[in-house]
């Protein structure tokens, strides 16, 4: 008889055995599977750590925070600023709006320097604002012990949104945080451009260096289901692919992108079914395309897209109605400037 | 109907539905490697050790797999749903029996020994499930975890998320 003993693990059982002597494979197995309970006082992963040492060690070992991705604490959002020479990562777990009864905030700054006490006392939220006090003047392309931060932080949290501040964003900065990001779940949003006056008080849009390229900005962009103040410059058919084109589901958005564009650039359509929203001007495509995108999205679910077409109205409105397609005018707009006429219809489900 | 027996490590032997085994990566495998789904072998005459399962663990996960026949394969790990898997009932009451003790353990060793997947999801969900609303010390306590750590070393690990509380 011949055994093929390379499908036998390794695995022995014993009477007795407890939970802490399972197989590594099969506690990450359970440690992925559980709930997350918010009335806890303490984060899921700080539960665990405190069952035994060794899934202490498990959680805590970095070869296993991406296969952890689910025990992740959840918080607002991960704020990432330059002041000066520096990268300052701000954790924030609460709300903008209750800035009075929340300290919850964790701030790191790579180099250290000090940070002025103000306001009242040194209540951890006015050191945030104490920082917006520096200038950029440069490129901070960040530390190893920045990125080492980083992953760090986005292995203990999961942010429903990552946003930059004051920031000058080279291809270096980017292509190290995307390593740092690679292989976690898909954040909800990214924000390039904030404005809150709340915590920065001499705001510093970001700036966009000119080594970046579509290749790096889509990688970046894969990381998110949402990009907000996003360069449209990056926005093409290469980049829409790489961004939204892996097997997944759900809905991505495009929202408020920093426009740069004044020729018009040609798009492809493919995957559009799987955006909620996008928010761009001076893109071509073909009406046939956007028929498909939308019959592809009809498939989906019931939805709702605004769509802002240019040219002939006419042309439109016989296509859609070949089509069997709901079509109807909301209104007509006319721009002296680019002598176009803009009909928005909306389109629901298909009739 | 082809049977095929299992030889748990007690050396107990269960014929099993050659059918229903298809649900087992690792006992498939072998399968195939034997040739036993030839015409030309004697799959009765091959019985398949298995040196890492007992016979009380091996009738409970062929139990669980006639129950379960003819269920679709679950193919890769969707993580984004892991927390989302509901137990069906009849599932959760066949683990309840072996709940807390070393029994829902094995079988769950098992399950991943034997590569059967529904079983090892449905198994690790149920033992996770048990952890909700719990904290490190009860979830120790409720499984007979021993506590190793000195107050201090208990109180660094709390201290970490402090901030966030």
């Amino acid at each position: 008889m011949q055994w093929h003993n390379s499908v036998l693990h390794n695995y022995t059982m014993s009477s007795g055995m407890t939970l802490a002597e399972f197989p590594l494979e099969v506690l990450l197995d359970i440690f992925r599977k559980v709930d997350h309970d918010d009335t806890k006082p303490w984060p899921l992963r700080t539960t665990l750590r405190l069952v035994c040492r060794r899934f202490d060690k498990i959680i805590c070992d970095p070869n296993n925070a991406r296969r952890l991705s689910a025990i992740r604490m959840r918080v607002n959002k991960i704020t990432i600023a330059q002041f000066g020479s520096a990268l300052a990562i701000r954790v924030f777990h609460g709300t903008d709006f209750k800035v009075q009864e929340s300290n919850r905030e964790l701030i790191c700054c790579f180099p250290e320097f000090p940070i002025h006490k103000c306001g009242k006392g040194n209540v951890v939220h006015y050191k945030w604002e104490a920082l917006g006090n520096r200038q950029n003047n440069f490129s901070c392309e960040g530390s190893e012990e920045f990125f080492e931060k980083f992953k760090h932080i986005i292995s203990q949290f999961v942010p429903t949104k990552i946003e930059f501040a004051r920031i000058v964003i080279t291809r270096s900065l980017i292509a190290s945080l995307y390593e740092c990001l690679r292989g976690f779940p898909r954040i909800g949003r990214v924000d390039f451009d904030i404005l809150d006056l709340t915590y920065c008080s001499n705001f510093i849009k970001t700036h966009f260096c000119k080594d970046l390229d579509v290749g790096i900005m889509a990688k970046f962009a894969s990381q998110f289901r949402t990009l907000t103040h996003f360069p449209q410059q990056f926005v093409t058919t290469e980049f829409i692919e790489e961004w939204i084109g892996r097997p997944c589901t759900g809905d991505f958005s495009l929202l408020m992108p920093i426009q740069a564009n004044e020729d018009l650039t040609p798009i492809s359509l493919r995957n559009f079914n799987r955006l909620r929203v996008f928010h761009c001007t001076k893109l071509v495509t073909t009406l046939a395309e956007l028929i498909n995108a939308i019959e592809l999205r009809c498939k989906i679910r019931i939805f709702t897209w605004i769509l802002y077409l240019a040219e002939e109205e006419r042309e439109i409105r016989k296509f859609m109605q070949n089509n069997n397609m709901n079509y109807q005018v909301r209104m007509l707009l006319h721009s002296q400037r680019v002598r176009e006429e803009y009909i928005c219809c909306s389109l629901c489900d298909r009739v | 109907m082809v049977l095929i027996t299992l030889v748990s490590s007690d050396e107990q032997n269960f014929p099993v539905e050659r059918e229903l085994l298809k649900q087992s990566g690792t006992i498939e495998t072998l399968i195939v490697n034997m040739n036993l789904d030839d015409e030309d072998t004697d799959a009765a005459a091959m019985p398949i050790p298995l040196p890492n399962v007992k016979g009380d663990v091996l009738e409970k996960v062929i139990q669980w797999m006639e129950h379960h026949k003819g269920d679709p394969v679950k193919e890769g790990d969707n993580e984004d749903n892991n927390a989302e898997i509901v137990v069906p009932q009849w599932d959760d009451d066949f683990f309840k029996p072996a709940m807390y003790g070393s029994k829902h353990l094995e079988l769950t060793v098992a399950a991943s020994y034997l590569d059967i997947k529904n079983l090892l999801t449905l198994s690790c969900k149920a033992i996770s499930n048990t952890f909700k609303g719990k904290t490190g010390p009860q979830i120790r306590e409720e499984w007979g975890v021993p506590n190793e750590f000195t107050p201090e070393e208990e109180e660094a690990i709390r201290k970490e998320n402090e901030w966030s509380e």
